[in-house]
């Protein structure tokens, strides 16, 4: 019976984040020029929270909750097809996004509301160069054409969605433990 | 989702049918709901609404699962009629804005149905019992495949608590006459923060107590037998054959139809 004891506070919490993100995409601040969910918010805490592994898992979760038929994704979308569409690419991203950032995160031992910044921002240049390329390639675009559909109209609500997850996950940094 | 669209226990042929047979039929319809041309949807819209009714599913039932959405919904037709510019003027209602926005909205029904169709007519264990099935080859990866089920079915037990959390707190705001159009930026953001953080931690606290109820129970990660046991009966094998004819029919049809 005596098995070796790994915590299991870890899956739990990162399951949690897995809702969260599909929640957040019922959460919508409407600011200009395009409305933005809460979503990337939750994936940048809980990847900065809860290190690379289970923050990448946290949001394997979360596109698995979408394949299995819960409306989820972007614009109620669910499936599997959207992971092949022209925006898939981002939902590939934030596996790979979350983990980085959650590496990113956990180099420094008491990482500031800074370091979180610029890890979120590395993980983002993740999720928008995967997302683009995507994009170019299914909607037939060329790069620059994609990139301005793709990125420019995001950059605003991600740069203030960056900025609060990092204060976020410095309070919670302090208050829990993984 | 929400409330309404779990599972409603009821004795049909859908209800008896394999669930790896019903998540694969969701799943690739999906697929095929996204790249599918207006028209074919349109067909596949009867198909799906035969299904429905086969698996002794009332509209209203229906309806008051789709409900939560209908504002999504809305929104999403508007975005189409009043944005798609192609004829210069915008906004406005154009008509072929409307006819995407008609098409992009039904697609977004037929999507939600579809998935409908297997939640409330599928146990959610089975539902989890068979993406155990389809993640399996994921195993020679070396990704613990029995956490991250034991992790979805978690994810999927919380999703409806959190939306009810989320509705509790607009409600609440709401009861107090809390605009946040009528407050500054800079209270927008300090009340958005204090209160994610209030409602993180509170979050956070549920979860150790679910951790530690686990614990206390003696579970441990790795891998786990299961309840369910998903067998395929002969009818399941007729379906799936019956199922792969209707989707190549609609293939064909997708193709010569413009």
């Amino acid at each position: 019976m005596l098995q070796e004891k790994k915590p299991i506070r870890g899956i739990i919490y990162a399951s949690l984040f897995g809702a969260l993100t599909a929640v957040g995409a019922y959460i919508i601040i409407p600011l200009p020029p395009v409305p933005i969910t809460a979503q990337t918010f939750f994936l940048n805490v809980a990847a900065a929270v809860l290190g690379g592994p289970l923050g990448a898992a946290s949001q394997f979760i979360y596109i698995m909750l979408g394949v299995l038929g819960m409306p989820v994704f972007a614009g109620g979308k669910s499936g599997l097809g959207v992971l092949f569409g022209p925006t898939g690419g981002y939902l590939i991203g934030f596996i790979l996004g979350a983990f980085v950032i959650g590496f990113l995160a956990s180099q420094k031992k008491e990482a500031g509301i800074w370091w979180y910044g610029f890890s979120m921002l590395a993980g983002m240049v993740i999720i928008y160069l995967l997302g683009v390329l995507q994009l170019s390639f299914v909607a037939r675009l060329d790069l620059i054409k994609a990139a301005s559909v793709g990125i420019l109209p995001f950059l605003p609500g991600d740069m203030v969605k960056i900025a609060l997850a990092a204060w976020v996950s410095c309070q919670l940094k302090k208050r829990i433990i993984i | 989702m929400y409330r309404a669209g779990t599972f409603i226990s009821g004795e049909s042929f859908v209800h008896r049918l394999d669930a790896r047979l019903k998540l694969a039929a969701v799943v690739s319809l999906s697929v095929f709901i996204i790249w599918a041309k207006p028209l074919t949807i349109l067909f596949m819209g009867g198909c799906l609404f035969c299904a429905v009714l086969s698996a002794k599913i009332t509209l209203r039932t229906l309806g008051q699962a789709i409900k939560p959405l209908l504002f999504f919904i809305v929104l999403i037709f508007l975005a189409h009629a009043l944005f798609s510019r192609n004829d210069g003027s915008f906004p406005g209602i154009s008509a072929s804005g409307m006819r995407e926005g008609f098409v992009v909205t039904w697609r977004f029904l037929l999507l939600i149905t579809a998935a409908l169709l297997l939640t409330m007519t599928t146990m959610p264990a089975q539902i989890i019992a068979a993406l155990k099935y389809f993640l399996r080859p994921l195993k020679h990866l070396r990704v613990p495949v029995d956490d991250i089920v034991v992790m979805i079915m978690l994810a999927l037990r919380m999703m409806p608590f959190l939306l009810w959390q989320k509705d509790k707190i607009e409600k609440a705001q709401l009861a107090r006459a809390y605009d946040w159009r009528r407050s500054s930026l800079k209270r927008r953001v300090g009340a958005f923060l204090s209160l994610i953080i209030a409602l993180l931690l509170g979050l956070f606290r549920r979860a150790d107590e679910l951790a530690l109820a686990m614990e206390a129970r003696n579970y441990a990660r790795g891998e786990r037998s299961s309840f369910v046991v998903l067998k395929m009966k002969p009818a399941d094998y007729r379906t799936a054959f019956v199922f792969a004819v209707m989707l190549l029919i609609f293939m064909a049809l997708n193709y010569y139809l413009r």
